[in-house]
């Protein structure tokens, strides 16, 4: 048990530990990710590294984060992190309210006469007396700061595991609205994920899209998307809320935030040869400016090949929020440009543009943890803050039989840059054993 | 004042304290070279006026294009430089003995400010996007310019003690701080570097949440970021674990240095990410 508890704890495992998540990310940064790089860049990375490939599909470095590797790798780090994040308390116990284990060795100590006077001057500076046995002392200056490790690596430690809770609790669901659309409770959304332990979100409650507001800069950059809401309850009972960017609302124990996406609801009818009519609706990213277009790709259930869609604002190109959308369509090497109300011909099909309204994509978050995962962050920070911004000073003053009080003064690691505070200290010191040999002749 | 003339003053007040700079930066070269230390003196105090300019004209631009200084390369590289030089001032504050760094700081203070009046005018006003706002996202923002600070002086702190170590005797070198107080002024700006660091890490994963319901999304920026902030924790415990004091942790901070210029400055410009729509 010893020896496992040891391995743990040992520097060389620490350090080995250290490197292998740095390395691991360092793979993640540099190999691409199978859920944040497009298909088919994926594929094109691994045709053309094609050893390298079966290295990164061997050790799942395509999906680090969901890999065995990185639990493995995760598990351990963590094991080690919690027996020494508990050595580590004891140790700042020890070095603050504990009696110290033995004193400071004799010959580095300088004799001082004045006990008091030198007593007066560290409390000045801040010392604090944490420990008398009412010959020796030992006063600290931000003692506080021996716990900034400790609370660094339990911070670290409370995260990873929170990071965990949320990871395997949380899910996720975007829906995307045009403006008066209903979405009814239960209603499959556009794009869900979810942790291991919870179950595929669906619509939480019936929603209406009443209206959407995009305000602009004078550069046309987007300054505000603002949605309005109507949550429709089973009793019939409606709430009316507004969301808009980094203010979530928070309903029935969700987090309900706006997406990222915007843009236009374009109402399509395709007429095919047999006189049958499809209904098509597509809904487009907005484009970033007044010349350039929003882009998405369709796969409608009765059409063989991929629409590719694309609009500009403003036909005209004056407007980055025109009245006159201009929606162009694409099949295979057919194409046609369409304004509200306009007729074309495209493939086998005559389509025609009947609406236009704007969309926007709401996300319902609903997870577990958060708040242990903001704490850690927080206890990491104020470890950080203490470990470094109030490093600890300490002085003994050990008195000896038969000897004068001696005073011992150590700084730890930033010794160097501290060692003046010593030097001011000392100078009161020699003030004392002048004073003491001046009373000494007097006497 | 019209925008014109705001523009014109924000110029004036910026020129004006690289100015300062600039003097600041010869004084404390002059000091390194003749080893006096009242030039220092002189120097630390031209660097202290010099600030005053230079927030006016980070005031003004903010004043001007409504947002903090953080989106075009101009106004971030400057921030920047404020932020080193505050580190700075407050480093001397605290230690005296490692005024010397201030040689080879404050020239490249004066560097970055002239860099930033490169890039005025090269791209179109931009304005930040709906998302750039709430106090998670100033904090996230605001941090940047103290954690760079730190390492700007942890990473010079290790070159001068690299080039003290390398000539130990005559020229500069001799005039520069101890290599005990260089090695532990590089020890303490890298733990101030892991601190910011952090705070930048976490407010933009509290910013992530708060905006889109995600605090980490593995986009290259962050994963980046992390190993970055991973880099200075295990500087740190190679120190703390194996000796690596010195020579060895003044090279693995340059690394570290390189690793966080890589995340702050290039991989932005080469991903597409909420990342992407900074330093225009
Ligand atoms: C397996 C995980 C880890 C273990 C077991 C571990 C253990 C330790 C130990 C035992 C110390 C010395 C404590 C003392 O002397 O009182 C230490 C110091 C430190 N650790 Fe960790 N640590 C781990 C991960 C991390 C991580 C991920 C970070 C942050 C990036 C970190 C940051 C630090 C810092 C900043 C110090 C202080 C270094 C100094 O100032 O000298 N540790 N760690």
């Amino acid at each position: 048990m010893k020896s496992i508890r040891s391995f743990f704890l040992s520097r060389s495992t620490v350090t080995t530990l250290l490197v292998a998540i740095l390395l691991e990310l360092l793979a993640a940064g540099i190999v691409p990710q199978r859920f944040l790089t497009p298909v088919d860049a994926f594929s094109a990375w691994h045709q053309a590294n094609p050893v390298l490939s079966q290295v990164v599909v061997f050790l799942g470095l395509d999906h680090l984060y969901t890999s065995p590797l990185f639990a493995v790798t995760l598990t351990i780090f963590s094991l080690s992190l919690a027996l020494s994040t508990y050595e580590q308390c004891v140790g700042a116990w020890r070095k603050t309210l504990a009696p110290p284990k033995s004193l400071p060795r004799k010959e580095k100590g300088v004799p001082i006469a004045d006990v008091e006077a030198l007593c007066n001057r560290l409390a000045a500076s801040r010392y604090i007396r944490t420990w008398s046995d009412g010959e020796s002392s030992r006063y600290i200056r931000n003692p506080w700061g021996h716990w900034g490790l400790p609370l660094l690596h339990l911070g670290l430690l409370i995260l990873i595991g929170a990071s965990l809770l949320v990871f395997l609790t949380s899910s996720r669901g975007l829906l995307e609205l045009y403006e008066g659309q209903i979405a009814v409770a239960g209603d499959p959304m556009n794009f869900t994920e979810h942790g291991l332990f919870a179950p595929s979100p669906s619509l939480p409650m019936t929603v209406r899209m009443t209206g959407i507001q995009r305000e602009y800069w004078d550069t046309d950059e987007l300054k505000q998307l603002a949605l309005s809401l109507q949550f429709i309850n089973p009793d019939g009972s409606r709430d009316d809320h507004r969301l808009v960017v980094n203010r979530s609302i928070r309903y029935k124990g969700l987090k309900i935030h706006q997406s990222m996406t915007s843009g236009k609801a374009f109402f399509l009818e395709f007429l095919d040869g047999e006189g049958g009519v499809n209904r098509g609706l597509l809904l487009i990213p907005r484009p970033l400016s007044k010349d350039s277009a929003g882009y998405r790709d369709f796969r409608l259930p009765w059409m063989f090949s991929r629409l590719h869609a694309k609009y500009y604002s403003d036909a005209d190109r004056k407007w980055i929020e025109g009245e006159r959308p201009q929606l162009v369509l694409r099949l295979g090497s057919d194409e046609v440009s369409l304004l509200p109300g306009e007729n074309g011909r495209i493939g086998s099909f005559d389509v025609r543009l009947v609406d236009v309204k704007n969309w926007a994509g709401i996300v319902f978050a609903d997870s577990f943890g958060m708040a242990g995962l903001f704490a850690g962050f927080c206890l990491l920070l104020l470890g950080c803050f203490l470990q470094y911004l109030t490093p600890p000073r300490e002085v003994f003053l050990v008195s000896r039989t038969g000897e004068m009080v001696s005073v011992y003064w150590r700084a730890g690691r930033l010794t160097t840059l501290d060692s003046d505070e010593f030097e001011h200290l000392q100078h009161g010191l020699r003030e004392g054993l002048s004073t003491r040999t001046l009373k000494e002749k007097k006497s | 004042m019209t925008p014109e003339q705001l523009h014109i003053f924000e110029a004036i007040t910026h020129w004006l304290s690289v100015s300062f700079y600039g003097a600041s930066s010869g004084y404390c070269v002059h000091g390194l070279v003749r080893g006096r230390t009242r030039d220092f003196s002189i120097g630390i105090w031209l660097a202290a006026i010099g600030m005053l300019p230079h927030t006016v004209s980070l005031a003004a631009r903010w004043w001007a294009v409504d947002h903090g200084p953080y989106l075009l390369k101009d106004e971030s590289f400057s921030a920047l430089a404020l932020g080193i030089i505050s580190m700075y001032l407050l480093l001397t504050l605290r230690s005296p003995k490692v005024r010397g760094l201030g040689g080879i700081l404050l020239p490249g203070v004066v560097a970055l400010m002239v860099a930033a009046r490169i890039f005025t005018g090269q791209v179109p006003m931009t304005r930040p996007p709906a998302t750039f706002e709430g106090i998670w996202f100033i904090i996230h923002i605001v941090s940047i310019v103290p954690a760079m600070g730190a390492f700007f002086i942890a990473a010079s702190a290790a070159v001068l003690y690299l080039v003290k170590e390398k000539w130990p005797h005559g020229g500069v070198a001799e005039k520069v701080p101890l290599l005990p107080v260089l090695d532990t002024c590089n020890y303490l700006y890298a733990g101030l570097a892991l601190f910011f660091w952090g705070i930048m890490t976490v407010s933009g994963a509290v910013w992530a949440d708060q905006s889109w319901g995600r605090y980490w999304a593995w986009d290259p920026v962050e994963t980046w970021s992390l190993i970055t902030w991973l880099c200075i924790g295990l500087l740190l415990h190679l120190r703390r674990f194996h000796g690596w004091h010195g020579k060895k942790a003044a090279w693995f901070t340059m690394v570290c240095f390189l690793v966080s210029l890589l995340t702050l400055f290039f991989l932005p410009l080469v991903t597409g990410s909420i990342h992407s729509e900074y330093l225009l």
